[in-house]
């Protein structure tokens, strides 16, 4: 049960980022809370691709998985951007000396002009012994606009469902500040679990 | 006589060594996180002597170095694998 609880609970990756990036670009993401950490490396040979690998560890519990993002389809206008993509990748879960196979889909939706922020996505994650889904989603505005060689400044709240949890649903209002080609994130969730993000891009 | 020729012949060459300056409008440039690609790709270049990117009137403005220009297919190319569409190439003399 402790496996299972924990995995719902670690399996919530990267609401926040692309999966993808522009082309020949590496990204770097890391997600940090009081009892968890994710680092996530992406490189994008084109920009429909990213192919990386991430690693998520709870305590002594890891999870380490190749990560293959896929741009569907991308809607550039004039005043926003939306895009759509499929993710996943197959894994190795290690915990008290056990290793289990996992392999996680996914698809995420987003859209944004330079004051809206929203992006919905969808999780599921396959083992030998179960299946868990997860649901995310963000909306966000900017409280000025910024030029591009601006500090950019977003209030964000952040919603994930995760169906099988013992928290099922979780609230976390967030900060995001981007400054050239770095990112924060830095959040408290309504029940005060703090977290910080951090993506840089090259 | 010969000052007079050796003046056109100064006249006639400044346009040579004078830049080339290019505008083009992008289509989905809304966030300047995303929009680093589009001037990383155009500053690996040799050609390119400067570039700004103005995200309000969502225009890019590459200067290039004297006798230096890229052809707007590959403009058009460098800004498609930064994840945007072009939707108009203006060039130039400055």
């Amino acid at each position: 049960m402790k496996w299972i609880v924990t995995m719902v609970y670690c399996l919530s990756f990267s609401a926040w980022a692309h999966p993808v990036a522009y082309e020949d670009a590496f990204s770097f993401m890391s997600i940090n809370s009081a009892d968890r950490s994710e680092n996530t490396l992406v490189y994008s040979p084109k920009w429909w691709l990213g192919t990386g690998v991430m690693h998520v560890q709870k305590g002594d519990h890891k999870w380490t998985n190749l990560h293959l993002g896929l741009l569907l389809k991308r809607w550039n206008n004039w005043e926003s951007q939306g895009n759509l993509y499929l993710f996943g990748g197959p894994g190795i879960e290690q915990m008290n000396g056990q290793e289990k196979y996992f392999t996680r889909t996914g698809v995420q939706a987003d859209w944004e002009s330079r004051k809206i922020y929203t992006m919905i996505k969808y999780t599921s994650t396959i083992t030998d012994w179960q299946n868990q889904e997860s649901y995310e989603g963000r909306v966000g505005f900017a409280p000025f606009l910024a030029g591009f060689k601006d500090l950019n400044i977003w209030a964000i709240l952040q919603v994930d469902h995760n169906p099988k949890a013992t928290q099922q649903t979780e609230v976390t209002p967030l900060v995001r500040m981007f400054y050239k080609n770095v990112l924060w994130e830095l959040g408290s969730s309504l029940d005060n679990k703090w977290l910080i993000n951090f993506m840089v891009r090259f | 006589m010969k000052a007079l020729l050796m003046s056109l012949a100064l006249l006639v060459s400044i346009p040579a060594f004078a830049k080339d300056k290019v505008e083009v409008k992008v289509k989905g440039m809304v966030c300047s996180f995303c929009a680093n690609g589009v001037e990383k790709k155009f500053s690996k270049r040799e050609e390119v002597e400067k570039i700004d990117v103005d995200l309000d009137n969502k225009l890019v403005t590459i200067i290039f170095k004297e006798g230096k220009i890229i052809d707007d297919d590959t403009i058009s190319k460098l800004v498609t694998e930064s994840g945007f569409n072009v939707a108009g190439i203006e060039k130039k003399k400055i």
